[in-house]
């Protein structure tokens, strides 16, 4: 009886062992699984756009609403608006929140969908990945090759609501969520959320305008 | 003097040497604009710079939630101050109509007459006898003797196989030592030596810039080379910058195209964009 007890605990130690093992090889480190989501989110969009027709876009194209969610897969708005608008994010109303996102997204959108066009099968190679000090953010470095040169371009990524999501870009050393924030806090200063909201909504129909005259030309 | 030049030169070259090991053309560098090495697993995570060790995204003005109260409304302000605010938007303003409504159209003109091969040329040219120069001194004053040896290779091949600099040609050429592809200028030199960037200046013509950055580029103006009448000079330096406006006017529409605050989005960017820099 002893020595099944003994079999039976030596088995039990073996697969606490095992499945120690097993898990510590299952769960890869932050850095591993921020790159791999990064790595993966990058294939697919190439692949998109490598297979699609990239002449005559328009912003309700449906390459691009494909495009659009799959970045929104990756890219967090939630957390990029929060940290663009910075402290007065907490006075803003779920509604305003909602709004904000909302127009925000749109002017990027507007502003960055006809860059698409110009894609030419630009190669995107991650450098490398760094940790901040708490590990609870990760830094993946890439170069994306642009017009015979290597631009520096870093996602900056965080654990959000169970994946990790990028919540800003940093493109030769410009980091775009404290670009908005500088611009935002000036106009916060004086304004209203409502009146931040309006100037979004106004810049990108103001592009949206000057974009059709350009056409008409 | 002479011969302290020419121990140096071979000093330099020398010092690149290991390159040869595998038989195929050292020398140089890449592409004028290559900005990092591209991935080639460990090597890159060798070149990232110390894990943890350093500030990063720390400094991002986010503790643990996201609102922490390490004040990122005002605390990171001090240095960026805009004393000279009134001056700064009235020549953004002027600047903004200068690129955009007489840059732009009479680069399109150019781009016409000029056909991009002899743009290329030109371009190359003006970078081997003016930028290589500012690049390589102020590598030196930096202490980054690699980054200076890369320099002055690229200097040295240009100038004798590519035509007195006409042809890139190092720009095909394998790295020999890791390189960041910076571009020094005496603005960064200073800054590296702890010289504080000061107030924000927009430069009537030249754009955003600050009080230390306005030293360093009449700093580098005292590099050789210089013509005899001054104003072959001048020319010469206003043909450069005339040449890639079209690059420059890309990446100002690029921060203004999406911002609302054209502004201090530009005065933002410009000065992440030095400290980065500075930094690196």
């Amino acid at each position: 009886m002893k020595k099944i007890y003994h079999i039976f605990g030596r088995s039990a130690l073996c697969l606490l062992l095992l499945s120690v093992f097993m898990t510590s090889t299952a769960f890869a480190t932050p850095k591993e699984e921020a790159r791999q989501r990064l790595q993966n989110a990058v294939n697919e969009i190439s692949a998109t756009l490598s297979k699609s027709d990239l002449t005559n876009l328009s912003e309700n194209s449906p390459v691009i609403n494909e495009l659009e969610s799959m970045i929104l897969d990756i890219f967090s708005l939630d957390q990029f608006s929060m940290r663009t608008v910075g402290k007065k994010w907490r006075t803003f109303t779920p509604a305003q929140k909602k709004a904000f996102k909302k127009s925000f997204i749109e002017l990027l959108k507007t502003t960055y969908f006809s860059h698409i066009s110009a894609y030419e099968n630009n190669k995107v190679a991650i450098t490398g990945e760094r940790t901040n000090r708490k590990g609870d953010k990760v830094e993946v470095m890439t170069t994306v090759a642009f017009k015979g040169k290597n631009v520096p371009v870093n996602y900056r990524m965080l654990n959000y609501k169970g994946s990790w999501m990028v919540y800003d870009v940093v493109v030769e050393g410009v980091s775009l969520v404290k670009n908005y924030r500088t611009q935002f806090k000036e106009l916060l200063r004086h304004g209203t959320p409502d009146e931040l909201i309006a100037k979004l909504q106004d810049k990108a129909s103001r592009i949206r305008k000057k974009r059709m005259e350009e056409a008409k030309q | 003097m002479r011969h302290c030049f020419w121990l140096f030169a071979i000093l330099l070259l020398l010092s690149t040497q290991p390159a040869y090991a595998d038989g195929e053309i050292p020398l140089a560098l890449s592409d004028d604009a290559v900005s990092a090495q591209p991935a080639s697993g460990q090597q890159a995570s060798q070149m990232t710079t110390p894990e943890n060790g350093d500030e990063f995204f720390e400094d991002d003005d986010f503790s643990d939630d996201d609102f922490g109260d390490d004040g990122f409304d005002d605390a990171s302000a001090p240095a960026r101050s805009d004393t000279l605010e009134g001056w700064n938007r009235f020549w953004f303003k002027v600047n903004d109509c200068v690129y955009m409504d007489i840059g732009k159209p009479a680069h399109a003109g150019y781009r016409k007459v000029v056909p991009s091969p002899v743009r290329t040329g030109i371009s190359n040219l003006t970078t081997n006898w003016f930028a290589m120069p500012r690049r390589f001194v102020n590598a030196l004053l930096q202490g980054k003797f690699n980054l200076a040896g890369i320099e002055f290779s690229r200097f040295f091949i240009n100038t004798t196989f590519g035509f007195a600099g006409l042809l890139d040609i190092a720009k095909d050429l394998k790295p020999v030592v890791p390189y960041t592809g910076e571009k020094e200028d005496f603005g960064q030199t200073l800054g590296y030596w702890g010289v504080p960037s000061g107030p924000y200046i927009v430069l009537p013509f030249f754009g955003p810039s600050t009080l230390r950055d306005t030293c360093g580029i009449a700093g580098d103006s005292l590099l050789p080379p210089t013509f005899d009448p001054l104003w072959i000079t001048y020319g010469v330096h206003f043909t450069t910058q005339f040449n890639s406006l079209d690059t420059k006017i890309e990446s100002y529409e690029a921060i203004t195209g999406a911002a609302i605050e054209p502004y201090s989005g530009v005065r933002d960017a410009y000065l992440q964009l030095r400290e980065a820099q500075v930094a690196n």
